[in-house]
């Protein structure tokens, strides 16, 4: 029959799967080291309601290891030569293909939101130091804790206190803070070199970076694990799937 | 002789210019680097404006650049001038800087000094919040609005004994409405097109193949011979499993009888 002249056919659909399943299972670890989020930028992207960046993951957590499985159960298949095998194979593996498209896409659409846009700067204007929603706590512990690890202020820097309306405006004067306390840089227990240098805005007594570069640097690193390793992994994914249904079609 | 008294009028203009060509300045931007901001206004001190070996005592003057009194009143508080739109107020009082003892960068950088260096140099205008009708009351300014300072200086009578000029006006910022800020992403970033394009048509190729697949393997075998098939199915299941490399040869007719029970 026609095996014989496609066994270099199965050979490669073997070889395929085999890198499907690694591949699957590197997705799988990435996608749950994005999910699990070391970088902790989860509370900006949650209180927006776009953190469809994480939902991506989640997405590709399943996918990895539906790769993974579908990997080994594909080189079952071949090595079988069953038809009603591959045509399952086939199935299966068109639907956690669609899946891994819809996560990739989702990722990188949700990541230029946050990225390419001021939504940072508008939710921390609106929600730090709010303390009467859970969202403006979340938020306030969030920017808090991000300042004074990164030894960074707002999103672009300082400015953005003095140049916008906020809520910690309403809360704080400008003679008493015209920015947060937690902009002032600190010494090794975290006490403020200088209270009035960090008040009147001079450099070495106030963190004037903005901490916009961390946050992207973060969502950035989630999404193209998520978005452009599991494009790698789909383009293969497909050479060998195209190979598996010529070999559907001659067996 | 006309020459003479153009050199002396020359020369008198210049000590003029040099005596009274002072005005208050904004602090350094790498001493005060957010400045102004919607309420306050940092003010570098007046540092040998005037210099004299008596005990002299400088009054910042704040005015709004629309008022139209400019009268200098030691008893000016803000509340009774409504912030400095009727006419000038006291913000500030502090003993005339020494010239001979200016600020120096060193200072400004030592954690020890920077303080003291910091009140020596800087007058916040707006810098107190909690005044009540005390002079000199410093409240925060308005924000965008422009305001003129001046400094006068007074001897222990008190007198006036030099003024400066007053100051171009100087604009507050405008605190711009957060709720304002526009969160359209604008362009699409190239590697979300590519990679949602690409995407796209390759699941769309992938799909009809596999339509193509199975749709194939279902008309393909309805023609030829499903009957034999039919007949073997129950009886020959069993062994066939047993000896399965040596039906190995044949593993696609045992894979077409199973692809058409599914279609029975």
């Amino acid at each position: 029959m026609a095996e014989k002249g496609s066994s270099g056919l199965v050979v490669f659909i073997v070889f395929g799967n085999a890198i499907i399943l690694l591949c699957g299972l590197a997705l799988f670890a990435e996608t749950i080291w994005a999910t699990t989020d070391p970088y902790y930028v989860y509370p900006v992207l949650g209180v927006t309601g776009k953190d469809d960046v994480f939902a991506g993951g989640w997405i590709g957590i399943f996918c990895g290891f539906s790769f993974f499985l579908l990997g080994t159960y594909g080189i079952m298949a071949a090595v079988k030569g069953s038809r009603t095998m591959l045509t399952v194979y086939l199935v299966l593996m068109m639907i956690v293909y669609i899946f891994e498209s819809a996560s990739c896409i989702t990722s990188f659409t949700h990541r230029d939101y946050m990225v390419n846009s001021n939504v940072i700067k508008k939710q921390m204007l609106q929600y730090y130091s709010a303390n009467d929603t859970a969202q403006g706590r979340e938020i306030t512990f969030f920017w808090n804790r991000l300042m004074l690890e990164r030894s960074c202020c707002g999103v672009d820097g300082p400015v953005d206190w003095v140049s916008y309306t906020s809520v910690f405006r309403q809360s704080h004067t400008e003679s008493e803070a015209p920015w947060p306390f937690w902009c002032c840089a600190r010494d090794s227990n975290f006490q403020i070199l200088n209270e009035a240098a960090c008040r009147v805005g001079l450099p070495p007594y106030i963190n004037d970076q903005g901490c916009f570069d961390h946050i992207g640097h973060a969502i950035d690193s989630y999404t193209w694990g998520i978005s452009w390793f599991g494009f790698a992994i789909l383009m293969w994914t497909m050479l060998v799937m195209f190979a598996t249904m010529y070999h559907y079609f001659t067996m | 002789m006309g020459g003479f008294q153009y050199l002396l009028l020359f020369a008198w203009l210049l000590q003029k210019n040099l005596a009274v060509a002072v005005v208050p300045l904004l602090a350094s931007s790498n001493i005060c680097k957010f400045n102004p901001t919607q309420t306050t206004i940092a003010l570098e001190k007046p540092y040998c404006f005037y210099v004299s070996p008596n005990a002299v005592t400088v009054y910042l003057y704040v005015v709004m650049n629309n008022a139209t009194n400019l009268t200098l009143d030691q008893t000016n508080t803000l509340t009774s001038t409504e912030g400095g739109s009727k006419a000038p107020y006291v913000a500030a009082m502090f003993s005339n800087p020494n010239c001979m003892d200016t600020p120096t960068i060193s200072q400004i950088y030592d954690f020890s000094q920077v303080q003291t260096t910091l009140n020596k140099y800087v007058v916040r205008v707006g810098n107190d919040e909690n005044c009540f009708n005390v002079n000199p009351c410093n409240k925060a300014l308005k924000s965008n609005v422009a305001y003129r300072f001046i400094y006068v200086f007074y001897n222990s009578t008190p007198a006036i004994v030099f003024q400066s000029e007053w100051s171009p006006p100087i604009y507050t910022k405008q605190g711009k409405d957060s709720g304002s800020i526009d969160t359209w992403p604008g362009r699409r970033s190239g590697g979300m097109i590519v990679l949602t394009s690409i995407l796209s048509v390759l699941t769309f190729f992938v799909l009809a193949g596999l339509v193509a697949a199975i749709i194939t393997s279902i008309m393909a075998p309805s023609t030829n011979t499903e009957t034999r098939r039919h007949e073997t199915r129950t009886s020959h299941t069993v062994p066939q499993k047993t000896d399965e490399v040596a039906e190995y040869a044949t593993a696609s007719s045992i894979s077409e009888r199973y692809s058409s029970n599914l279609q029975a």
